[in-house]
Order: structure tokens, then C-alpha cells, then sequence
């Protein structure tokens, strides 16, 4: 969808029509639920409900290209995340620890993870073993296409700060896949494990 | 498309390249998950089926109720300044207007009747400060509905005539314009008599043409005699 075609769709949005709403939605969805699912875990579908409703409330503000839109979609999804981690962390869930973590270092598991290399899911997951901030940029950056202003500006963070952590995550990533794995220096970004079948 | 396992030499940096491409894969085309929560959302929101949008009704809505409590407040306000209002009424709009500054015939005060119309019948010849629309409460007190009875019209044409006697002036003529609308329920005749002694119905006395409400309140013990007077023009 270039830009004119973009806002097109925003402009018949505005005034109801829900086919052009429908466009926009398809237009990010799936890159948000990426960004959510390997961010947040088992949140990203409530999340991403209530991101939905926020979008729809603010639609008629909103003013910009796609770039700029999908930078505004991910900022609220973002907000809505931290919102929904703040209640769940008031109402902890128990997690049995020994399965987060088995495996994250396992040479064996490093070579099939590399196997499935070409599996989304994947991909999401080993991305989903970096630090948070990490991977958070390199999702925003690679994902779902921001550059590095845009995805400063979801993050709150200045554009220099996202270099260096889209730097090191990269680095870190290239370690993950390596023969000889590194151990991970931080836990997973989610607190928990997904569900790679290695 | 090749896998790690298969190329060995494989980069690090091709790696994780193919990571990325992987993780940012374009996805199926066609409906995407949570999409029916998406559209029920937007749907509530624009107002579909049907089409209100929200924001605009609600604007035009405000704008129309106070346009109404405009054009209410401003006619209760023209029939206040009018002198068209029941006696109590009256008093009671005169208590509210006079605090923004609006004088209002009737109740305490009794201004409304300039001191210069009782100096001349004639109306051309009213220069006080309440120029001489003054004149016509008593003037429209037989409004639509007293028309329709004979003693509201008479009563209005009395009430009229007591305006304009030249024999009373300032507070006495408003006291006696008040107390003769108000069929004797006025407050400001009973505050005149209060305010003043037993100074008979010398209403000559009151020419100095005092319009002011203060000096109005002090000097309106003629009002109880005032109807009278007025009755007596004829």
C-alpha cells in the first residue's frame, strides 16, 4: 500500500467506512501481533483487542502516513502492554521455573533452533530471548518496519539509544544461532518460554 | 531455501539476516486473528450500522439547548423589563436582574418610573436616566391575557395613569405603581411605609427627582397613598 492508497483508506476510515478500516487493520495486525506475542506472551490477543479499541476511538486524530501510522499503532500497543503487564503482574500466575528456562543454553537445541530458522514462530521466539529493550528494537526495526525515528519515538527513547540496542541485539542474535551458543546473559524478555518445538 | 545445518559456513550476519526475514515475513492474506473485535469495535464507535457519527450530535445538541436557555432567559428577562410578570414574579426577577446591572420596574425600589414623565404628560418631554421606556410597564400591564378580562384592563389603565401623575415623582410614584399592580402585595409599599413617617400625601414633595433605589427605599411611605392620588387625577 503506497502512501496515496494509505490515505485514502484513512481518509473513508474517518468517515465510517469500515472495508477502509478493514484495509488499515489487515495493513498491521499480523506485524503487531508479532511484536505482542514475543513481548508480552499470553497478553498479546487482550492486548491487541485493546489496542484495537483505543485506534478506533482516536482514528479521527489521528493524521500522518503509514509510516507514521504503524508508528502510532505500536506506541498504543505498547501502553496497552504495560498496562495489562502492571495487572497481571498485581495478580501473579504460578510459572513452573524450571521449564522457562530449560533448554535456552542447550547446544543441542541451538542447531534445531537454527533447523526451524525459517518458521516466523520461530524466528519470533529466538528474537524473544534477547533483553527486553533489545528485542523490542529489533522488532520495531525489523518487524514491523519503523526506522530508527519512529521507532525512538514508540519507545520513548532518544534515536542513538536505538542504535545501540538494535546493535546489540543483532550481535546477541548472531551469538543465539551461533554452533557454540553463548550463554545468555539475561532471561528471556517475557519472563517465560515459548513454545519452540526444537 | 537452505538451512544452517545444510550451509555451515553460513555468516553469522546471513544468519541473521534470514532470522529477520523469517520473523518479518509477510503474513497470510485475508481476515487476521481478532479481526470480528476490530470491526465490532469500530463499528460501536462510528456508530455503524447507521451512520451517527458521535461528536457532532452531541454539539449540535449543546448548541440548541442554550440557544433555548438563551432565548428563555432573555424573554423572561424583556417581560421583567417590561413589567408583563405577576407581582411576585416581578419582584423576584427585579431581586435577580438588578444584580447584573438590569433595572427592572416593581418591588423595592419602585425606579422605574422616570421622574421626569410625571413633570410633563407628554412623552417627548421624559429626559431621566430611565429615558421613557420607563413608561411602559404600566403602560403593557394589560398584556394578551388580562385584555381578556375587564378587570385587568381597567386595572392596567389605572396602573397607567398612576404613572404618569405629575403629581408624584421618584419613589413614591414607583411605590404607588407597585403597590396599585400588585393589588397591595408589593413589598416596596410596605418598605416606603416603613421607611417613612406618618408625612401625609404631600407627594409634591418627592420632585427632586431621585431616582437612585436607596433614597428610593428611604422616602416611600407615600405608597399606600399613592393609588389613591392617582385615583384622584381623575
Amino acid at each position: 500500500m503506497d502512501d496515496h492508497d494509505f490515505e485514502r483508506h484513512l481518509a473513508a476510515a474517518k468517515q465510517g467506512d469500515e472495508g477502509a478500516f478493514v484495509v488499515l487493520f489487515r495493513s498491521v495486525q499480523p506485524l503487531l501481533l508479532r511484536y505482542l506475542r514475543t513481548v508480552g506472551g499470553p497478553l498479546a490477543e487482550d492486548v491487541a483487542a485493546d489496542t484495537w479499541v483505543s485506534i478506533v476511538r482516536g482514528l479521527e486524530r489521528f493524521s500522518g502516513n503509514e509510516t507514521g501510522w504503524r508508528a502510532w499503532v505500536f506506541t498504543i500497543a505498547r501502553a496497552r502492554l504495560r498496562d495489562a503487564q502492571r495487572k497481571a503482574a498485581r495478580t501473579p500466575v504460578p510459572v513452573d521455573v524450571a521449564s522457562v528456562y530449560a533448554g535456552v543454553a542447550d547446544g543441542a537445541d541451538v542447531e534445531a533452533m537454527v533447523e526451524e530458522i525459517f518458521s516466523t514462530e520461530a524466528a519470533l521466539d529466538v528474537i524473544a530471548q534477547l533483553p527486553p529493550d533489545q528485542a523490542e528494537v529489533v522488532l520495531l526495526r525489523h518487524v514491523a518496519g519503523l526506522d530508527v525515528a519512529h521507532t525512538a519515538e514508540v519507545l520513548g527513547k532518544r534515536p542513538g539509544a536505538v542504535r545501540v540496542a538494535a546493535h546489540r541485539g543483532l550481535k546477541r542474535l548472531a551469538g543465539l544461532m551461533s554452533p557454540v551458543p553463548e550463554t545468555p546473559e539475561s532471561q528471556p524478555c517475557n519472563g517465560e518460554r515459548h513454545s519452540v518445538d526444537y | 531455501m537452505s538451512t544452517h545445518r545444510s550451509h555451515p559456513d553460513l555468516a553469522a550476519d546471513q544468519r541473521v539476516e534470514l532470522l529477520l526475514a523469517a520473523a518479518g515475513a509477510p503474513s497470510e492474506a485475508g481476515r487476521q486473528p481478532g479481526e470480528a473485535d476490530a470491526v465490532a469495535a469500530f463499528r460501536q464507535v462510528v456508530g455503524l450500522p447507521g451512520r451517527a457519527p458521535s461528536l457532532a450530535p452531541r454539539r449540535a445538541g449543546a448548541a440548541a439547548a442554550l440557544s433555548a436557555l438563551l432565548l428563555l432567559g432573555g424573554g423572561m428577562t424583556a417581560a421583567a423589563v417590561s413589567g408583563s410578570l405577576p407581582a411576585p414574579a416581578q419582584d423576584t426577577a427585579r431581586s435577580w436582574l438588578e444584580q447584573v446591572g438590569v433595572e427592572v420596574p416593581g418591588g423595592v425600589g419602585g425606579t422605574t418610573v422616570p421622574v421626569g414623565a410625571s413633570e410633563d404628560e407628554s412623552a417627548d418631554d421624559h429626559e431621566t436616566s430611565t429615558d421613557g421606556d420607563a413608561a411602559k410597564p404600566s403602560d403593557g400591564a394589560a398584556g394578551p391575557h388580562d385584555a381578556d378580562r375587564p378587570d385587568a384592563a381597567a386595572k392596567g389603565h389605572e396602573v397607567s395613569r398612576t404613572a404618569r401623575d405629575p403629581e408624584l415623582t421618584g419613589p413614591d410614584k414607583g411605590a404607588a405603581v407597585s403597590e396599585l399592580a400588585s393589588d397591595g402585595r408589593s413589598r416596596a409599599a410596605q418598605q416606603h411605609g416603613a421607611g417613612h413617617g406618618q408625612e401625609g400625601p404631600d407627594v409634591s414633595a418627592g420632585r427632586e427627582s431621585s431616582v437612585d433605589v436607596p433614597g428610593a427605599q428611604q422616602s416611600s411611605q407615600q405608597a399606600p397613598a399613592a393609588p389613591h392620588d392617582g385615583g384622584n387625577q381623575d
